[in-house]
């Protein structure tokens, strides 16, 4: 017996299956495993119908003008990012992809989705935002007559200044994340190369 | 006469009959701490149960369960090393198999299998999953089909396990 056939007879020796599990609890854990996705589409969901709700309160009830339509601008912009949310899709699921694909095309496959949806995080989820923030920033000066706009003082700016920091920290943050996938992805491209 | 397609449950229950030891052992290949390994054989079990919805001959049913489980296991893995990564090195790193804890009370052979468990807990991915395989007697072109590599990478991963087993299991020592 060469090493090779006395270590697989060694590991193939090592363990037995114990008795299979029976499908009724197979099926429960498949199903938490399907309600836990949904559960977490639900949160991104319940998430932006507060942040819809939230402002459509400021569209239909704040008097000054500039920040009604800043409010329903950021609505908008809220219906565009959930509506991106739900055109990316959901991450692979092992029950559904996990045979169809092999071990390596799987991750790939999983690392490009979400490489992407962190790579283009400025056109699909800031950008949308943009304009609403944009109008409620400059809504103080938006609601005087021209005549009367005066550079804000120094503490607005830096309360104005603020979202916008966030925004390109936002935007910084995942243009680095998308980096490091691409990294991961080209491995995988060598070893499938190699 | 038609031959009869296998109900989800049948399709299951046929495979899991057959490859209940691999998935397993695979589950130990992957998962050091004995009662996660037995959560993830459960997931896995469950994934293929659930996989055969969808299983429409699209490679053999060997195949099929080893990518199931490996693709479960690896994301057992990867949601474990975000809380706590491991030191994972190639096969071309390793330079003998390591040496498990207890030895004096066992014998050889669960000596060895237990260095055998230590080595390929330590391996990177692509080459654990290779020594998984290759242990389960899956030929180098069902490797291929399991993991994705191509037929280079996965004879070059065998010729360094080979010389890696070779290494560590003496025929002397074997006869002892």
């Amino acid at each position: 017996m060469n090493p090779e056939e006395f270590a697989r007879g060694s590991w193939q020796d090592s363990g037995s299956a114990a008795a299979l599990p029976p499908l009724e609890d197979l099926r429960a854990r498949a199903d938490r495993f399907r309600r836990r996705i949904v559960r977490r589409n639900w949160i991104e969901y319940a998430a932006g119908i507060v942040v819809v709700v939230l402002f459509a309160a400021v569209a239909l009830f704040v008097p000054l003008p500039a920040l009604r339509i800043g409010a329903a601008l950021v609505i908008g912009g809220t219906c565009v990012v959930l509506w991106q949310l739900r055109r990316r899709g959901s991450p692979l699921s092992p029950m559904e992809h996990g045979g169809q694909l092999s071990v390596l095309d799987y991750q790939r496959r999983e690392l490009v989705r979400q490489r992407d949806a962190l790579d283009s995080i400025f056109t699909w989820y800031l950008l949308p935002l943009v304009p609403g923030m944009l109008v409620i920033l400059a809504s103080p000066l938006l609601s005087l007559p021209l005549a009367q706009w005066e550079w804000p003082p120094v503490d607005a700016q830096m309360a104005m200044a603020f979202p916008v920091f966030v925004f390109v920290l936002i935007y910084l943050l995942n243009k680095r994340a998308a980096r490091q996938l691409q990294q991961q992805i080209d491995e995988i491209d060598a070893l499938r190369a190699a | 006469m038609e031959p009869t397609a296998l109900s989800q449950d049948e399709a299951y229950s046929a495979a899991a009959e057959q490859f209940g030891g691999a998935i397993e052992r695979l589950a130990r290949g992957y998962e050091a701490d004995p009662d996660l390994a037995r959560d993830l054989v459960q997931d896995i079990h469950a994934a293929l149960w659930r996989s055969f919805e969808y299983f429409e001959g699209q490679c053999s049913v060997r195949s099929w369960v080893y990518r199931i489980g490996h693709n479960v296991a690896v994301s057992h893995i990867q949601a474990s090393r975000r809380a706590k990564p491991p030191a994972l090195v190639g096969l071309e790193a390793i330079a003998e198999l390591p040496s498990a804890d207890n030895q004096a009370a066992e014998t050889e052979e669960a000596q060895l299998r237990n260095r055998l468990l230590a080595m390929i807990h330590r391996l990177k991915p692509a080459d654990r999953q290779v020594m998984l395989l290759y242990l389960e007697e899956l030929t180098a072109e069902e490797i291929g089909e399991v993991t994705g590599l191509s037929a280079g990478a996965v004879a070059t991963r065998i010729h360094r396990l080979k010389a890696l087993l070779a290494e560590a299991i003496h025929p002397e020592g074997r006869n002892q």
